[in-house]
């Protein structure tokens, strides 16, 4: 049985735009595999799509990029034309909420891998105890990471932001490889670590060693797995 | 020392670090939003809840040596 793989890459901000091309590494990754992708891109990843796409492809892996907060996690833009449960971004920004404790269960069986800020406090705890085979892997404070304002045009190129992302994406390269949840968790955790370790060292600008450490720090400590620690995607 | 005497101290430890920061670097904080430098050390300097959230960061960084050296 091929094994599917659901990503949600909205990309209308900022930090979207830098989730959304990172993401692009691990895409790159399935596309070598015997593994079938579903990327659902801004104009995609509404809640109605979404739901109707987890119900009927039945993915063993989700990864949710996007903004979030404790008990939601969200998809595109708000569209107004559209009556739709959001939340505030910021002042001029709502999002569209795609998951949260009232769809929560379709979430079940499933492994989750959730960028959304905060996500795996409530929500993944909660998802993570709707069945044994479940695993939900996010952040219980909200994901930061920095951006060299002169890369933000080419976001994969921005050596500032590389160490959040690519710890972030381990997560996902490991299970994409065959591992099982508790090794994904612990090998992004080891990343985070060896990031932190460069900063910290001599061979790190020490500009860099007071402005990047302690933020890796914070993910790292933030970063939680909820559920089953040994499922796998094959 | 006063707790609100060590709190100012302690902002102004935090502070100081950020100052240290190149200024073309900015923060994505979730759904806060995209922060300069100048912002952040602004938040700090407010006592906002973002602000509370950098020093909690910085303290909780900082304290990981202690139990390292432990």
């Amino acid at each position: 049985m091929t094994c599917k793989v659901f990503v949600t890459r909205p990309d209308h901000d900022d930090e979207t735009k830098y989730l959304y091309e990172y993401s692009k590494e691990y895409i790159k990754f399935i596309e070598n595999k015997d593994i079938q992708l579903i990327s659902f891109s801004e104009n995609k990843c509404s809640r109605e799509n979404v739901e109707k796409l987890i119900l009927k492809q039945n993915p063993n892996l989700i990864v949710f990029n996007g903004h979030g907060n404790e008990e939601v996690i969200c998809g595109c833009k708000e569209n107004e034309d559209r009556n739709v449960l959001t939340i505030k971004i910021r002042d001029s920004q709502r999002d569209e909420i795609i998951i949260d404790m009232k769809n929560k269960e379709i979430l079940k069986s499933k492994i989750i891998y959730s960028v959304a800020c905060s996500s795996a406090k409530k929500l993944g705890m909660k998802v993570a105890k709707s069945h044994t085979k479940t695993a939900f892997i996010g952040y219980e404070e909200e994901f930061i990471f920095l951006m060299d304002t002169r890369k933000m045009c080419k976001p994969l190129s921005d050596q500032i932001a590389r160490p959040f992302l690519e710890s972030s994406n381990q997560v996902v390269i490991s299970l994409l490889k065959g591992e099982t949840t508790g090794e994904a968790y612990n090998k992004s955790q080891v990343t985070f670590q060896k990031w932190i370790d460069y900063f910290q060292s001599e061979k790190a600008a020490l500009h860099d060693s007071i402005s990047i450490a302690w933020i890796l720090f914070s993910n790292k400590e933030c970063q939680k797995l909820h559920g089953n620690r040994d499922v796998r995607l094959f | 020392m006063t707790n609100k005497k060590i709190e100012e101290e302690i902002k102004k430890l935090v502070i100081a670090r950020l100052k240290r920061m190149p200024p073309n670097y900015k923060f994505a904080i979730g759904t806060s939003g995209v922060f300069s430098r100048e912002e952040i050390i602004s938040c700090v300097e407010e006592g906002n809840k973002i602000g509370e959230r950098i020093i909690k960061m910085h303290l909780n960084y900082i304290r990981s040596f202690k139990k390292n050296v432990e």
